[in-house]
């Protein structure tokens, strides 16, 4: 990790243990939800950042994660944080076994692949409604009974999306981080300085999948409900909005795109009325045509600026 | 029953197989796939819904000028957003399009949520009256699409086959630079394919609509029928679409009577998956 990431992470753990206690208590909520999403899409930024593959089903893996932890809490009692491994788990292993899959397919051939997967998924748990609770969702138990359960499931949440930070750019420093870098960016030049390009885009795409199986657990224990809603197609779109907003490819860029997505458009609701998707639907249009690394390009191009300017106010 | 079955899996077939084409055409010119392919064909149902509804004209000038509608829509989105595949040299232009007509599938739904309103629409009857062929009745509606989406698929075919600019298509899709070479231009081609392909999802939403009620969501499915038609016919293969828009139709009918309804979409992606992994060429492809 470079020092900046370090900051960031801490300032992140800080402002997360003073909110609860500064801000009214809807915004613990509000700040899980971001939380969800965050590490959502640090998954799919390292799926299709890092290492390349389009992959248009992943929020299979939160409904897989969180269905899993959902159904082994009702049947074996298995509780709840363990869930969290356990969801990470099973999205991991479903994970391994589509990256095994994919390998024989590129381009967008991976995208509709993939995208038949999560619509399977989908359809599976719409219609065995016996197991699963259909469209009405399957109810989870909280991390811990009584009053606070909100606090604690609020302060995991956290916790994990702070983990997620601090994987991801830790892988993004790594060899590992370089092996997926050099998958992404020429496939046939990796093969030939000797990179196992098939054993790093299945790494990849698993370790993707067990991070968004590990969000679907913590959604599921958080609101206590788990429903085939979180796995459809607006849920990828919300995905894929949040990462090319913040920055493909880039440590922070999920984390400020579901910033923007999730917190900012809270601020502004009032003023935004309905009309935040749409919005944001304009900023990714503009986003990809004008800007193509989102808002961390735009800060990378302005912060030597701010820096110098900084720098000649102090006198240097 | 199994006749009756078969005679409306052939209908809806043909109305997925003029989505097919549409993609397969694009995927052909420009190289990329288009994921607001559904909004198009939403789009295409409420402009066929405003000109009867509201400007009071008949199914014959309504359908037609939905298409019109469809097709500058289409066009437009490749001039302002898609250009830069051939324009500029990005470099991963398949990523580039997939990111950008996803964003304009989000864009297009929002917009007509907030446009059209989040209620049902439908509009008139085309043909008020039932047809009875071999002993089965169907409605005049959907006699109307399956023959209305037959021609059209036939008619881009020989338009492909047959004309100057269908053999300049041809041209590109076989090699850019060769076209190019040769005199295509592929900006100019790009645009007008991208219109028709558009017009021709616009036609199928502006046939089906008194079918199926109109509702700005209305685009998810008939996106996924169209990917599944492509997958499986073969891209950029206009024959092969057609059989597998039939096929993927008369298996979801049968599908859906004799096995059970709530899987009824997952046949059609089962299929899709089997066609990309086992056979990438598709059903009448050659790699």
């Amino acid at each position: 990790m470079k020092r900046n990431e370090i900051i960031v992470a801490v300032i992140m753990i800080v402002a997360g243990l003073i909110a609860p206690w500064v801000l009214p208590s809807v915004w613990t909520t509000i700040v899980s939800i971001f939380c969800y999403y965050a590490i959502l899409t640090i998954g799919w930024n390292i799926i299709f950042g890092y290492t390349g593959l389009f992959s248009y089903g992943h929020v299979a893996f939160p409904a897989i994660g969180g269905y899993t932890s959902a159904l082994l809490a009702e049947h074996i009692g298995l509780p709840p944080l363990l869930g969290l491994l356990a969801g990470g788990l099973a999205a991991g292993l479903m994970g391994v076994l589509i990256g095994l899959l994919i390998l024989r397919v590129r381009g967008f051939y991976l995208c509709l692949v993939t995208w038949a997967f999560a619509e399977v998924v989908n359809v599976v748990i719409k219609a065995e409604h016996e197991i699963t609770g259909g469209t009405g969702g399957f109810l989870a138990p909280s991390y811990v009974s009584g009053p606070n359960a909100e606090l604690v499931g609020y302060f995991i949440g956290l916790g994990l999306m702070t983990l997620a930070f601090v994987v991801s750019a830790i892988l993004y420093h790594s060899r590992w981080g370089l092996y997926l870098f050099a998958v992404r960016d020429d496939i046939d030049a990796a093969e030939s300085m000797g990179v196992k390009t098939r054993f790093w885009k299945v790494f990849g795409f698993t370790a993707g999948c067990a991070w968004a199986g590990v969000a679907g657990a913590f959604y599921a224990h958080y609101f206590n409900l788990v429903d085939p809603s979180i796995g459809g197609l607006d849920e990828m779109g919300k995905v894929c909005l949040i990462v090319i907003i913040g920055g493909l490819g880039t440590v922070y860029g999920p984390i400020l795109g579901s910033f923007f997505v999730v917190i900012v458009a809270e601020l502004l609701r009032g003023w935004m009325g309905g009309y935040s998707l749409l919005i944001f639907a304009t900023i990714m249009i503009l986003a990809v045509r004008f800007v193509r690394g989102g808002f961390m390009e735009i800060i990378q191009v302005v912060s030597p600026h701010l820096k110098n300017k900084y720098l000649a106010l102090i006198g240097k | 029953m199994l006749l009756e079955l078969i005679i409306r899996g052939i209908t809806i077939g043909l109305v997925y197989a003029l989505m097919g084409v549409g993609l397969a055409l694009l995927n052909g010119v420009m190289r990329i796939i288009n994921f607001a392919h559904g909004e198009f064909y939403m789009i295409g149902g409420y402009m066929a819904y405003y000109s009867m509804a509201v400007a009071g004209l008949p199914f014959y000038l309504a359908v037609p000028s939905a298409i019109a509608i469809t097709f500058i829509l289409g066009a437009v989105v490749e001039k302002l957003l898609l250009s830069p595949i051939h324009t500029q040299e990005i470099e991963k232009p398949m990523d580039y399009a997939l990111i950008m007509t996803f964003a304009l599938l989000l864009f297009f739904r929002q917009l007509a949520i907030k446009i059209f309103g989040p209620f049902r629409h439908k509009p008139p009857d085309y043909i008020p009256f039932d047809v009875h062929i071999l002993g089965v009745k169907i409605t005049g509606n959907e006699m109307l699409a399956g023959i209305v989406s037959l021609l059209l698929v036939l008619g881009l075919a020989l338009f492909i086959k047959k004309s100057w600019r269908g053999r300049g298509w041809r041209a590109t899709t076989l090699s850019r630079k060769g076209a190019k070479i040769n005199g295509v231009d592929i900006g100019k081609e790009s645009w007008i394919s991208c219109g028709v392909a558009c017009a021709l999802a616009g036609a199928a939403g502006a046939l089906v609509a008194p079918i199926f009620t109109l509702s700005p969501t209305i685009g998810g499915s008939p996106l996924v029928k169209s990917y599944e038609v492509m997958a499986i016919g073969g891209l950029g293969s206009i024959a092969g679409a057609l059989v597998a828009g039939l096929m993927l139709g008369v298996t979801e009918t049968l599908g859906a009577f004799y096995i059970s309804s709530a899987y009824k979409d997952a046949i059609g992606f089962l299929m899709m998956a089997f066609f990309l992994l086992f056979r990438p060429q598709g059903l009448f492809g050659q790699k």
